[in-house]
């Protein structure tokens, strides 16, 4: 991974210096080195990723820089439900843009039927994520996580698997994906494999980019009073030794599990929350023990990897298993300090399990904090995100 | 050959890409951060020149890198190498994450002792020097990697694995790396700390570089860094965590820098006597520092001591082995008490 990083990372330095376009505004110093690099201006086009002034920019794999036409091609991807084996389910069948790309289900249904033992998680700035999904530590790239979904078979989500060349004649003979395939991909001959509808599609998704909240015009933006009072003291709330949020919730993604251009350390921050404590065992239920489904070890047991904030009040239900219905569940758990299973084969509390994280212990909270630590997540909610044309379904309506 | 004003360091081309982007940016909008960026965007672009001048290896660029070597093999002559060497322990034991795949035990932990393993093994140091037989000072000129930032080393000694697997990763470092004057050194000096100037820079900021951009060991822009953190597990007890940083800290809200120092800068001065820095090796106990507390006691707020003010009961006793008051936040006379780092024999 570490290589691939650095590879990635060496050509987007290559790509800046190279840009001659940007460089007369800048002093000449500079100009001379992007002289001396110019011959390695054989790379995509300077992505921009509209970020604050403060926001480094998401890492991009090497071998799949970003380009305006792989966006949009992904895009159309993105919301095509040939994609599926049976054609009846697209990515966006369980990722919805007006939820910051979760889903209201508690957990997602495949495209057979299958029941998926996870809540989909949001989209929205998931090239930062350290790695993917709620517990996979394998998932370092988006390229290297979408084969999941779309190939995966216990449970079955796309069901792509068994009907590889049914789904690739479909885009094949398609006369607008002819086109978009053609500007995407146009040095490679038969793009139309699974390998390139994934690099489309993971570019779309890197370009889905959240820094539009109130929070972030306040805090980012540098916009003096876009953040009300209350939600400022939410924040603060959250930053607090007492409440604790932001040893896992941390940095600009409010998730320890980021990374960007500078990280030369990667974070990845897998936590058990005493969301459930079977029998006292520590136990999770067998469809979601955590990181130890990977390391095999039994302290690993219900850990998951912490969420980002953004856009949070748009996707309940919340967890893996999307097991709590509201934003103000998922606060008393925490106030408790663990989820009490009252009854049903769960049964068992969560705040005496011995594998929970120690950071989880519980706050007093009163009504005011609450309202301010909702106001707070609220000024997460980013609008223009959920409503932005360029992230929409690009297809006309059936 | 165009001339360069090359800084005497060495910066990842990846930096490069950083600096010019916020270069483009401030140019949209403002930055609502603090003064002291100014000064460190200043330096990060200065050294961005060398980062994109200085591609070893990349070949077409062979000429500009001889350039830049060229600037800063200055003094060669004058100064020599210098490598100190730090070592994790746990009292007479060397430090491990992890042992045959899992957490690796320690026993007699603490003033109740507890058994435990550790998640997390951590420290920033900076202001390194090293002292002469006349007691002169002369300070370490660090190089500049990921693990060191101008005057600041992130000591890293936890490796990822076992107990260590949910904040830490592969990467560690146990050495301070850079020049001196050419001489005979008998001492050792250093700050357990992020220096001010430095402290309080986002740690996912565009413009914060390694190692100061590691999100595990940062709180916000007010209290900024965590100096050190050495998370344990602890047999039949909730956990008890170290984190050493400075409190008091006034700024206009959680999401600004403080102008002025802490008022409780909690930074321990450490200083090793008949040291030989080219041979011996500097013992981390984290053994000593825990002997005086309960592990599987938590006096308030988050397991151990997270070094802010509600933690008086936990850091109270843990403090004076760093040779700090809790009380005050500064050296009782000159931190010389602390029993955490000493000589290995």
């Amino acid at each position: 991974m570490r290589t691939s990083l650095v590879l990635s990372l060496g050509v987007l330095a290559a790509s800046v210096c190279g840009d001659g376009g940007g460089s007369s505004s800048l002093d000449a110093a500079v100009v001379e080195v992007d002289a001396t690099l110019a011959v390695d201006a054989a790379v995509g086009e300077v992505w921009n990723w509209n970020l604050p002034p403060d926001i480094p920019a998401p890492q991009v794999p090497a071998d799949n820089p970003m380009t305006q036409a792989k966006v949009d091609l992904g895009r159309h991807i993105f919301y095509d439900k040939r994609l599926s084996g049976n054609g009846t389910q697209a990515c966006s069948g369980c990722h919805f843009q007006e939820r910051g790309f979760a889903e209201d289900r508690v957990l997602s249904l495949g495209s057979t039927g299958d029941t998926v033992p996870r809540n989909s998680p949001g989209l929205q700035n998931v090239a930062y994520n350290s790695t993917l999904t709620w517990l996979n530590p394998n998932f370092f790239t988006l390229e290297s996580q979408m084969p999941n979904p779309i190939f995966g078979e216990f449970p079955v989500e796309l069901g792509a698997t068994g009907n590889e060349e049914a789904i690739l004649e479909r885009f094949r003979t398609d006369k607008t994906y002819q086109l978009l395939f053609a500007d995407a991909f146009p040095e490679i001959a038969d793009p139309y494999k699974f390998d390139y509808i994934i690099k489309a599609t993971a570019s779309f998704l890197r370009s889905m980019v959240s820094f539009q909240s109130a929070f972030d015009r306040e805090i980012y933006w540098g916009e003096e009073g876009a953040l009300s009072a209350e939600a400022k003291r939410g924040f603060e709330l959250s930053q607090t030794e007492r409440f604790d949020c932001f040893h896992c919730h941390a940095g600009f993604q409010f998730a320890l599990g980021t990374s960007h251009i500078n990280t030369a350390f990667v974070e990845r921050g897998y936590f058990n929350t005493g969301l459930y404590n079977i029998g006292g065992s520590g136990d999770y239920p067998p469809d979601g023990q955590g990181l130890f489904e990977f390391t095999g070890n039994f302290a690993d047991k219900g850990k998951f990897r912490a969420q980002t904030f953004r856009n949070i009040m748009l996707t309940a239900p919340y967890m893996h298993d999307g097991s709590v219905a509201t934003i103000d569940d998922v606060i008393d758990i925490y106030a408790r300090g663990g989820r009490n299973v009252a009854n049903g084969p769960f049964t068992g509390d969560g705040r005496e399990s011995f594998l929970k994280n120690e950071f989880v212990h519980g706050f007093e909270i009163n009504e005011v904090e609450r309202l301010e630590l909702k106001a707070f997540f609220d000024s997460l909610t980013d609008q223009d995100f959920i409503t932005d044309p360029k992230y929409s379904d690009p297809w006309p309506a059936e | 050959m165009p001339s360069r004003e090359a800084p005497n360091l060495r910066v990842s081309s990846f930096n490069l890409f950083t600096i010019y982007e916020n270069r483009i940016k401030m140019k949209i909008a403002p930055m609502k951060t603090f003064p002291m960026k100014t000064t460190i965007l200043g330096f990060a672009m200065t050294a961005a020149f060398t980062g994109c001048g200085d591609d070893g290896d990349n070949p077409v660029n062979a000429d500009a890198s001889v350039a830049v070597d060229a600037t800063v093999a200055v003094d060669a002559a004058a100064t020599k190498n210098v490598s100190i060497n730090f070592a994790a322990m746990v009292g007479a034991d060397a430090f491990a994450c992890s042992e045959n795949g899992a957490a690796k035990s320690y026993t007699n932990l603490g003033s109740a002792d507890s058994t435990a393993s550790f998640k997390d093994f951590r420290f920033y140091v900076s202001n390194v020097r090293l002292i002469d037989a006349n007691s002169n000072e002369v300070a370490v000129t660090l190089d500049q990697t990921n693990f060191q930032f101008e005057d600041v080393v992130l000591l890293d000694l936890e490796d990822g694995t076992g107990g260590c697997v949910d904040l830490g990763n592969t990467p560690m470092n146990t050495s301070v790396v850079g020049q001196v004057p050419a001489g005979t050194y008998t001492g050792l000096a250093f700050d357990l700390a992020v220096p001010f100037d430095k402290n309080h820079l986002e740690a996912s900021s565009v413009s914060t570089p390694p190692p100061l951009n590691i999100m595990g060991l940062f709180w916000n822009w007010q209290i900024g860094h965590k100096y050190g953190r050495v998370d344990l597990v602890v047999d039949g007890a909730a956990g008890w965590n170290v984190h050493l940083g400075s409190t008091g800290c006034v700024s206009n809200g959680t999401a600004e820098a403080p102008m002025v120092t802490c008022g409780k800068p909690n930074v321990a001065k450490i200083a090793i006597s008949n040291f030989d820095p080219d041979s011996d090796t500097v013992a981390i106990d984290i053994a000593a520092l825990l002997v005086d507390s309960d592990l599987t006691a938590n006096a308030g707020g988050p397991p151990g001591c997270q070094s802010f003010p509600l933690d008086v009961d936990d850091c109270t006793p843990m403090y004076p082995n760093l040779g700090l008051s809790f009380e005050t936040g500064e050296c009782v006379d000159n931190c010389v008490g602390q029993t955490m780092f000493k000589k290995m024999n």
